[in-house]
């Protein structure tokens, strides 16, 4: 948050409250929400507090100044960590983490990397300079290697940096049957060190990854049950071989809130929003621009070299001078490595100029708006009510503009709706 | 579509000129029939027969300035395992309204 001016309200609380009173709250909060659960405990028990003041953001489709698609790298059965001889070669796969990889990049190159220093080879090959090609680098660096990145693109060109760029560390990451119980122990272990290793990058200059104030708003109470829009699909990954509903994904976020600040639901009477429901968390964001750099200078100045080069075959890698490799291909890997166990997943997100000085973002009725240093972020996440399965399968890597226009206007009538607009 | 009337794609979207040559010369034609069948079109790979294939690597290497030859491609991954994409020059710019 530093360089970032700050006018939103900041949590408060109540003066004078006690541990002693605020687990009489949690406990009487329970009581109250057994015998009348369509009201929130939060919003029955909190006393009024002042409104949240925020200033709208100016959402209006001819801000926008770029829009950018990606194609999320998802195998049902969680991201590819296995090793193959390739001739003489040593490769160490390292893909396919669906809607996480910026989330859990660094917790899965250590991962990988702890694997490779049992060779005890000193040079690593690196393919792929997408984020986890770069934290791989970086984080074999770290253990002593002497490191040599071959990619095609650097990466203002990858698809890593069409992304969304925010902590979202089990969005299609796996399906919960083919990935089974020890890939939820694998993620803990990835989620932990990423988020660990992301302090280290807090309040530096530029913000390369920072935290924001944001917002979650809904027409209904949240603890109704979310329905996704039935589409006719029958069966499952198991019968069809590709997933079928969104109940398939696998969630594993509650493995690690002990350390993830909890959303708090908002007061009527604090929350700026037109739509009835609201909650406030704090969201940890990658700013691909400031972040990007920051991370090529730190291979750099550890002695790395980057090549330019594309491959067409596995065989070949046999042409490299080093004998151990690490495979971050990304998407790349179904053509490259004739992985056809990736499923394309599609995201597009348009750009509007930055707004450093409004730092939040905000997420309602399928679309959401996040104030990033390169740019306020406008995401089509979910406009069809189709929940995890929206874009599953879908290939179409080119923009969409009439879906960029949706989410603006839906975020821009809320804003004309809202309060904060008024006075 | 995706890369652009003239080839040259976007920001996005890469070239089929230019760079094009020097991720392919010297590799063998099957290898990239076999890619363009593999993962093009992005958005339905696969679909592509080897015929079709073919004919844009031919396309290809015509736009980026090969000089045509007596006999089409062969069809063939064997025959074609034996062709390789060739590394092409810029030849220098001898029009009178340079």
């Amino acid at each position: 948050m530093t360089n970032r001016n700050r006018n939103i309200g900041r949590r408060h609380l109540v003066a004078g409250a006690s541990a002693c009173s605020l687990v009489g709250a949690l406990a009487g909060s329970r009581l109250l929400h057994a015998q009348t659960p369509s009201v929130s405990p939060t919003q029955a028990l909190t006393p009024q507090k002042p409104r949240i003041r925020l200033q709208p953001f100016d959402l209006r489709a001819d801000q926008i100044t770029d829009i950018k698609v990606c194609l999320r790298p998802f195998r049902p059965m969680g991201p590819r960590f296995d090793v193959e001889h390739v001739g003489s070669k040593l490769v160490f796969h390292n893909y396919g983490h669906g809607g996480s990889g910026w989330s859990l990049s660094w917790g899965s190159a250590s991962l990988v990397v702890e694997k490779v220093s049992t060779t005890l080879q000193r040079k690593v090959a690196v393919i792929g300079c997408g984020i986890i090609g770069l934290t791989t680098a970086l984080t074999a660096q770290r253990a002593g290697f002497d490191v040599t990145i071959y990619t095609k693109d650097l990466l203002p060109r990858t698809r890593s940096v069409r992304a969304n760029g925010s902590w979202t560390p089990d969005s299609r990451v796996s399906l919960t049957a083919p990935a089974g119980p020890g890939f939820a122990d694998l993620w803990e272990k990835m989620a932990r060190i990423s988020w660990a290793t992301y302090r280290d990058y807090l309040g530096l200059p530029g913000n390369p990854v920072e935290f924001i104030e944001h917002f979650v708003l809904s027409d209904r109470p949240f603890n109704t049950p979310h329905e996704e829009s039935p589409d006719g699909r029958t069966g499952d990954y198991a019968s069809t071989g590709m997933p079928q509903h969104g109940t398939e994904f696998a969630r594993y976020s509650d493995r690690i809130k002990d350390i993830v600040p909890a959303a708090e639901e908002l007061h009527p009477s604090e929350n700026p929003f037109a739509a009835p429901y609201a909650k406030r968390n704090t969201l940890m964001l990658y700013n691909f621009a400031s972040y990007g750099h920051l991370l090529m200078s730190e291979f750099f100045q550890a002695g790395g070299h980057v090549v330019i080069r594309e491959f067409h075959d596995p065989s070949e890698l046999t042409s490299l001078p080093e004998k151990i490799i690490i495979n971050c291909p990304g998407y790349a890997a179904r053509d490259w490595w004739n992985d056809k166990s990736l499923i394309p997943v599609r995201g597009q997100t348009a750009w509007l100029p930055p707004r450093p000085d409004l730092p939040y973002g905000l997420h309602y009725q399928g679309a959401s708006a996040v104030s990033k240093t390169d740019g306020l972020m406008v995401q089509a996440y979910d406009l069809n009510n189709e929940g995890e399965m929206g874009s599953v399968g879908n290939s179409f890597e080119h923009p969409d503009r009439s879906e960029s226009e949706r989410a603006i206007k839906v975020l821009a009538d809320l804003f004309a709706r809202s309060p904060l607009s008024e006075g | 579509m995706c890369h652009g009337a003239d080839l040259s794609g976007n920001f996005q979207t890469p070239s089929l000129k230019g760079r094009l040559v020097a991720s392919w010369a010297g590799t063998p034609l099957s290898r990239l029939t076999g890619y363009i069948q593999r993962a093009m079109p992005l958005m339905a790979p696969g679909t592509l027969s080897p015929e079709d294939a073919t004919t844009l690597v031919a396309f290809l290497m015509r736009e980026n300035g090969a000089s045509p030859a007596k006999t089409a491609l062969p069809i063939t991954e064997k025959r074609q395992a034996s062709l390789k994409f060739p590394a092409l020059t810029i030849q220098p710019d001898t029009s009178p309204s340079k």
